[in-house]
């Protein structure tokens, strides 16, 4: 028996997504797969003015939504405090015994019983120095749950999280401009070279090889980003994650 | 510096042997209390550091252990196949190509920045050392946190199976694809940090 079966399938298709509304069907049909009728993935930020490479995928009815932005209910949200206290999934009814819960989060919770939010199992997503993140699926009850939902979901919610990440990464860079150019790791090494402000010479002379040598790779690497300037090349290599700060700051 | 060790360089590299497995006791038996064997009050070695077992260990200029991983040939005893099978639904994938990835470990010395920049440069030298050792698949098992921080890395991940506790805290096995594409895909994902990897002599490797 193989129980993760079709979630390999999932994972497959969401490594194959290359917008949010692939993501949003594909997140929308695993959600009733397991047995919710609902879902929203989303980073902790302020929804009002969300920054633009957070991340927010939605079933959720849109009054509620509205009303968690103009409530301004996504920043007390007990769902949310709660997922900062775990690595794993939990049920929302298990809320009251992780949190605290305030008046304006009894107020909050019962508002969402109101759309159809009264169950639901929460995925933490968080990845150290990014926005903390969860996947929640929720229903009007549990009684409909698939076998093995919960760490079903746990996993779901994992992987439709990073695809929606690599989706988020891949539209800044097309954003900035089309495809990283591909330097050889030669060129990178005298592109971090030029960042601490090595000269031609020095960098032959650190790296082993010619004066020539090193500017030839530094010239194909400017040419290769279509930069007029050495200075350009480097903070689009920075900035593309082809070399570190920390190679640069070291 | 990253240096990757085999059974064959341990007399050369054994400082940083030393050192990675003083940080390993540390870290998982003093920190987190797993409950593993301990040599002398100090080591942390257990059943799977054998002559078979290839470690990437990432030292700062002094020497000083900064982060390392265990890499376990799946031919031979390794975790996932010797003690947790059950995490994966079908066979436990093994073979020659087939690498598990374990014990990855920070110094608890070093910052949390720092553990993302270490963490992003043993994922990289992973890499780099399957890419000329002929290895295309690698296993692991991750629990709580972990398992996302894992996929963040940006290359390709699928499940094994379900997540189940193990010790209370859910864990899930997970298989990596190695292939020329993935440095590009830790490129993608910013996660590509690539520090000097000293290595044995490919000869050796290929042995």
């Amino acid at each position: 028996m193989v129980k993760a079966d079709g979630l390999q399938d999932f994972v497959r298709r969401c490594n194959l997504a290359t917008d949010e509304q692939e993501l949003f069907a594909l997140l929308d049909e695993e959600t009733r797969l397991l047995g919710f009728e609902q879902f929203a993935m989303t980073h902790h930020v302020d929804l009002s003015s969300a920054p633009e490479d957070s991340i927010t995928i939605t079933s959720y009815h849109p009054a509620w939504v509205e009303k968690l932005i103009e409530r301004r209910y996504f920043a007390d949200d007990p769902i949310l405090s709660a997922s900062s206290r775990t690595a794993v999934g939990f049920l929302w009814s298990d809320v009251g015994k992780m949190i605290d819960l305030t008046d304006r989060q009894k107020e909050i919770l019962e508002m969402a019983r109101r759309y159809g939010l009264a169950e639901g199992f929460t995925v933490p997503v968080h990845v150290p120095g990014e926005y903390q993140g969860t996947c929640n699926f929720g229903a009007r009850s549990l009684d409909k749950l698939a076998p093995d939902a919960l760490p079903r979901a746990q996993l779901v919610g994992a992987f439709a999280f990073e695809a929606a990440r690599r989706i988020v990464r891949a539209r800044r860079r097309v954003g900035r401009r089309g495809d990283i150019p591909a330097l050889t790791a030669r060129q990178l090494d005298c592109v971090t070279l030029v960042a601490i402000g090595k000269t031609d010479w020095e960098i032959g002379r650190i790296l082993g090889i010619s004066e020539s040598t090193a500017h030839e790779h530094i010239e194909a690497a400017r040419k290769r980003y279509g930069v007029a300037k050495r200075t350009q090349l480097v903070i689009r290599a920075l900035f593309d994650g082809q070399i570190s700060f920390s190679d640069v700051l070291q | 510096m990253t240096l990757v060790v085999k059974s064959d360089s341990y007399v050369r590299d054994q400082i940083a042997v030393a050192n990675m497995l003083r940080d390993r006791k540390r870290v998982f038996v003093d920190l987190l209390k797993w409950k593993l064997a301990v040599v002398d009050d100090e080591y942390e070695i257990d059943q799977f550091d054998h002559a078979g077992a290839v470690y990437l260990i990432c030292s700062d200029a002094d020497g000083n252990h900064r982060g390392s991983l265990r890499l376990l040939p799946t031919t031979a005893p390794h975790i996932l196949g010797s003690l947790f099978p059950d995490l994966c639904d079908g066979p436990v994938p093994t073979g020659p190509n087939v690498y598990e990835l374990t014990r990855g470990c920070f110094s608890p010395r070093i910052s949390a920045a720092e553990r993302r920049m270490v963490r992003n440069q043993l994922a990289t030298a992973a890499v780099e050392f399957a890419l000329c050792s002929g290895i295309d698949t690698f296993t692991c098992i991750a629990s709580g946190a972990l398992y996302s921080q894992i996929l963040a890395l940006g290359w390709m991940c699928e499940p094994l199976g379900l997540p189940r506790p193990i010790d209370r805290i859910l864990a899930g096995a997970l298989r990596i694809a190695v292939t020329r594409e993935t440095p590009r895909l830790l490129v993608e994902a910013g996660t590509y940090v690539r520090s000097p990897l000293e290595m044995a002599a490919p000869a050796s490797l290929a042995a």
